[in-house]
């Protein structure tokens, strides 16, 4: 699922570096970047030549993930707001509601680096997704069920609500 | 980007995926509190409390749940299943910890009513702020008494009450942060002396959107609604044997439906833009045309106004009354009524209806034309039609400039 930008229209992109805690380094458009709130906020105090973000809680894994997830909202919102300017009708909000939900069909493991990596860099719409992806698991199993697919060990010496 | 393509990507994932596996890793028990509160916050009560059996790490966090969602309908008549869903409730809300409650919203059939009440005073404890209670009681013997605390509660900013006349209101509301108020069949009857004409809603002062649904107000002789900062009202009843008077500065948008059995006045609304009205006519009061026509002049500065007759036969006639703005201010605001053009629909000649076309005819100063589209019954019953013509042609009419469409 590659995006595409037309580049004839667009400017010459400025950049940032992200640098995940495995070290690898990812080049991503500004715009992108301020898709986490937590860049957002310290983006205008630091230099333009500096602009290098040391992510040290998020994993290339992840860090390629949300990253793919920015770019698609980025370039989403775009032709949205373009369709609404010449009037004509689009489908594009509801498109990108069914990739969000491809996007976050992942095993329970990716899942949660996705929700603690939106979490760490405050990116709130994707910490949304994340949280009722998980509600959404849990509503409608039974609590064997829910251990198994979170690996929760029962701990609990006496269960107080054995007699339900 | 790196170098990394989606295919590693995806071959990582699923080597990540083998190894959560074989690992098999708790990894969302660690998760921050704030987070799990979140993630049960989106689940159904019943199954967010359920989680306090997974483990240790889930036994309590249920107990600050914020909005409390408890419906008896799954119940059904069983007596051991409704002891259940009490005794539920009952421990939901008694284990709660001290954070507060955002909102509690109850639906429950043949409640004990000092149950509901207990579980009233236990959210008030915590700060409700939307409360949302749907009461049916089995007979009009059963009923549940809102408590005063309720009516009076500082933290209540929503509230929603809906039952078959087995709530009952008897301490005046006195709910300074109250913005919502829905009453939908529930019964608000003053202790105080009757003829007492008190206002209803004493010291709302921040309502803003109130619906009142076939409530009966039987200790009141009038009543007075007096909300300086009310901005919409929805109003229905079937039937009220008092009159309404209706003082709202700042009301933009008020829907009334109903029979028009007594009076209903806007006394101060200057700042009406939309208005709605729907007559049902399945019974005509005697004093009809006096209320309509108050209720039509009250109406005449708004912008927009529709207004709907519906009988109980298969005919729905429609009155469309379309405004001109330019019209409006340009004619002087000593007029009745400034309609330009109006249209009946499904037009059926009943009493109502005769009266509304002489009403507006009389009453319409700057009326250019008048269209009545007949329905099929009365298009066919020719007499009538000549009789209807006739009398429209020497009618008496406010307007010098008006042509009149009969088809």
């Amino acid at each position: 699922m590659k995006d595409s930008f037309n580049p004839s229209i667009e400017p010459p992109k400025k950049t940032v570096t992200l640098v995940s805690s495995d070290g690898y380094d990812f080049e991503v458009e500004e715009e992108v970047a301020l898709e986490s709130q937590v860049i957002k906020d310290g983006f205008e105090d630091k230099a333009v030549d500096d602009r290098e973000y040391l992510l040290f809680n998020v994993h290339s894994d992840t860090l390629e993930l949300i990253i793919k997830y920015c770019e698609k909202h980025v370039s989403s919102r775009k032709s949205i707001s373009a369709a609404a300017a010449s009037s004509s009708s689009s489908n594009g909000e509801e498109a990108l509601k069914e990739w969000d939900e491809h996007f976050i069909s992942v095993d329970t493991n990716t899942l949660y680096d996705i929700l603690m990596a939106a979490d760490y860099l405050n990116i709130k719409s994707l910490l949304d997704l994340a949280i009722q992806k998980v509600a959404d698991t849990i509503h409608g199993r039974s609590p064997e069920q829910i251990r198994k697919k979170f690996n929760i060990e029962n701990d609990s010496i006496i269960d107080p609500w054995a007699s339900e | 980007m790196d170098a990394k393509t989606d295919e590693l990507a995806s071959e990582l994932k699923e080597l990540s995926e083998e190894q959560s596996v074989n690992e098999g890793k708790d990894r969302f028990s660690n998760l921050p509190n704030t987070l799990m509160q979140y993630i049960l916050s989106l689940i159904p009560t019943k199954d967010a409390v359920a989680t306090s059996i997974l483990s240790t790490r889930w036994k309590y966090l249920w107990t600050s749940l914020p909005n409390l969602i408890f419906d008896d309908s799954i119940a059904d008549e069983d007596p051991v299943e409704k002891k259940k869903f009490v005794d539920f409730v009952d421990r939901v809300l008694n284990l709660h910890d001290e954070s507060n409650i955002k909102t509690l919203s109850i639906t429950c059939k043949d409640p004990d009513e000092s149950r509901i009440q207990a579980w009233l005073s236990a959210a008030l404890q915590h700060k409700v702020q939307e409360l949302n209670l749907d009461v049916n009681v089995k007979d009009c013997l059963s009923f549940v008494l809102l408590p005063e605390l309720v009516c009076t509660s500082d933290s209540i900013s929503i509230l929603k009450l809906q039952s078959n006349l087995g709530i009952v209101i008897a301490t005046p509301f006195s709910l300074p942060n109250l913005k919502i108020l829905h009453l939908h069949s529930v019964l608000y009857s003053s202790t105080l002396p009757k003829k007492a004409k008190k206002p209803l809603l004493f010291s709302c002062p921040v309502l803003s959107e109130l619906i009142l649904d076939n409530c009966e107000m039987p200790d009141f002789e009038s009543i007075i609604i007096s909300l300086p900062s009310l901005k919409s009202f929805i109003l229905l009843d079937t039937y009220r044997d008092s009159e309404m008077k209706i003082y709202a500065e700042n009301l933009i948008h008020f829907v009334y439906r109903g029979g028009l059995s007594n009076e209903l006045s806007l006394c101060n609304t200057p700042s009406l833009v939309d208005a709605y009205v729907e007559v049902n006519t399945e019974f005509v009061p005697k004093d009809f045309g006096l209320y309509a026509s108050k209720l039509f002049r009250q109406l005449s500065k708004v912008k927009f106004l529709a207004v709907t007759n519906v009988t109980i036969s298969d005919i729905f006639p429609k009155i469309h009354i379309d405004r001109d703005r330019h019209m409006l201010q340009s004619v002087p605001s000593s007029f009745p009524l400034r309609v330009k053009s109006i249209t009946f629909e499904q037009f059926g000649a009943n009493k109502i209806e005769l009266f509304l076309v002489k009403w507006l005819l009389e009453n319409a100063m700057a009326l250019e034309r008048m269209t009545i589209h007949s329905s099929e019954i009365f298009a066919e019953a020719r007499e009538e039609q000549v009789l209807l013509q006739n009398y429209l042609s020497t009618a008496h009419k406010g307007s010098k400039c008006c042509v009149i469409y009969l088809f």
